[in-house]
């Protein structure tokens, strides 16, 4: 059955055509995020006015904390650094509303912040994050870093693949570093990644379309 | 309670893909200027040139020859750097079409006959998409 949904998904990926992860779009796009993994699900839809800043809505059911948060994002690329075969980028990301926990009433305020930063060719990705959580009594820190390889080098139209790795370190949960080799698919303004982490053996699947 | 969330994941990729195909085919198809393409260049084969514009801008094929501006650009290291200066480029009143290539680092202008577009404004449009301008060559007359 997983196995199906993951050809469908290829199928789909490689006729529609795609994006990369950044948090930012050109100005007047608009941009659909959605991930899931072991620890979340979550679904970002943003507005680019400038090509510096992005305004959106956040929902994300935490499946760690036992919450929902439901808020508005704000994404801004502090700087970027546009060497002559590379790209790097530094962004701060804040996110205000509320979280209420799974089968409760009585939702809180609550929020996050996260800063990432990362370097690219188009033969070599790095990416590092850190993100704090405020959710409903709540709080937690945690980092994530990733490391990438284009196995060849596409031209523009083509799909793109990236082999990358993914590290993350959750310090408050009971397996606090994990690690999930993924591949990342890009074709003209869609994005997808899948994933397996294998600590939790927990499947990732993030998926991006710019317009 | 994990294979709901796989499922689930995966439901909501699929469903919400659908309006993004249907919108990149509509573009392939009807975000070409018909009137001036040549006998025959708008089939099918679109989808593997590179070369046709999927942003609503004229096929680069016809623009080949006129007033272009070669404008080498730093930070182009993916599709997504194309895309944007595209969707940017392409609200330019002077600007036929445009032509990114990623090897070279290079973004080719094509302009509409008797139109003009300074460097300053290449500059400024390529600084609006997100990167940076290194320098402009001219060629046939722009």
């Amino acid at each position: 059955m997983l196995l199906r949904l993951i050809i469908a998904l290829a199928i789909i990926v490689s006729l529609s055509g795609t994006v990369h992860a950044r948090p930012v779009s050109y100005p007047g796009g608009w941009t659909f995020m959605q991930k899931s993994n072991g620890s979340y699900s979550s679904v970002h839809a943003h507005y680019s006015p400038t090509a510096s800043d992005s305004i959106g809505a956040y929902i994300e059911r935490n499946w760690q904390e036992d919450i929902t948060f439901t808020g508005i994002q704000y994404n801004r690329l502090v700087k970027r650094w546009n060497g002559r075969k590379t790209q790097a980028n530094f962004y701060a990301k804040v996110g205000v509303g509320q979280a209420q926990p799974f089968g409760k009433n009585g939702a809180q305020i609550a929020g996050f912040t996260e800063l990432a930063m990362d370097w690219e060719t188009r033969r070599w990705f790095t990416e590092y994050r850190i993100r704090a959580t405020d959710y409903a009594d709540n709080q937690s820190i945690h980092h994530s870093g990733r490391l990438g390889i284009a196995p060849y080098i596409g031209n523009y139209g083509d799909l793109h693949t990236w082999l990358m790795v993914q590290v993350e370190n959750h310090p408050e949960s009971n397996k606090p570093t994990t690690t999930t080799p993924l591949v990342r698919l890009f074709k003209g303004v869609q994005m997808l990644e899948l994933g397996y982490t294998i600590e939790h053996k927990e499947w990732l699947a993030n998926w991006i379309v710019r317009f | 309670m994990k294979s709901l969330k796989i499922i689930g994941s995966f439901a909501s990729i699929i469903i919400l893909s659908q309006p993004a195909y249907a919108q990149q085919n509509e573009m392939n198809h009807d975000g070409h200027n018909h009137s001036e393409m040549k006998h025959g260049q708008m089939n099918h084969d679109d989808h593997d040139h590179p070369e046709m514009d999927k942003e609503g801008m004229t096929d680069v094929s016809t623009a080949i020859g006129g007033p272009t501006i070669v404008a080498t650009v730093n930070g182009l290291v993916c599709d997504f750097c194309a895309q944007a200066l595209k969707k940017v480029f392409k609200k330019e009143e002077a600007v036929k079409a445009l032509k990114v290539d990623l090897d070279a680092g290079e973004v080719r202008i094509f302009l509409k006959e008797g139109q003009m577009l300074s460097d300053a404004v290449v500059a400024k449009l390529i600084r609006k998409s997100g990167y940076s301008l290194v320098e402009t060559k001219r060629e046939g007359g722009a």
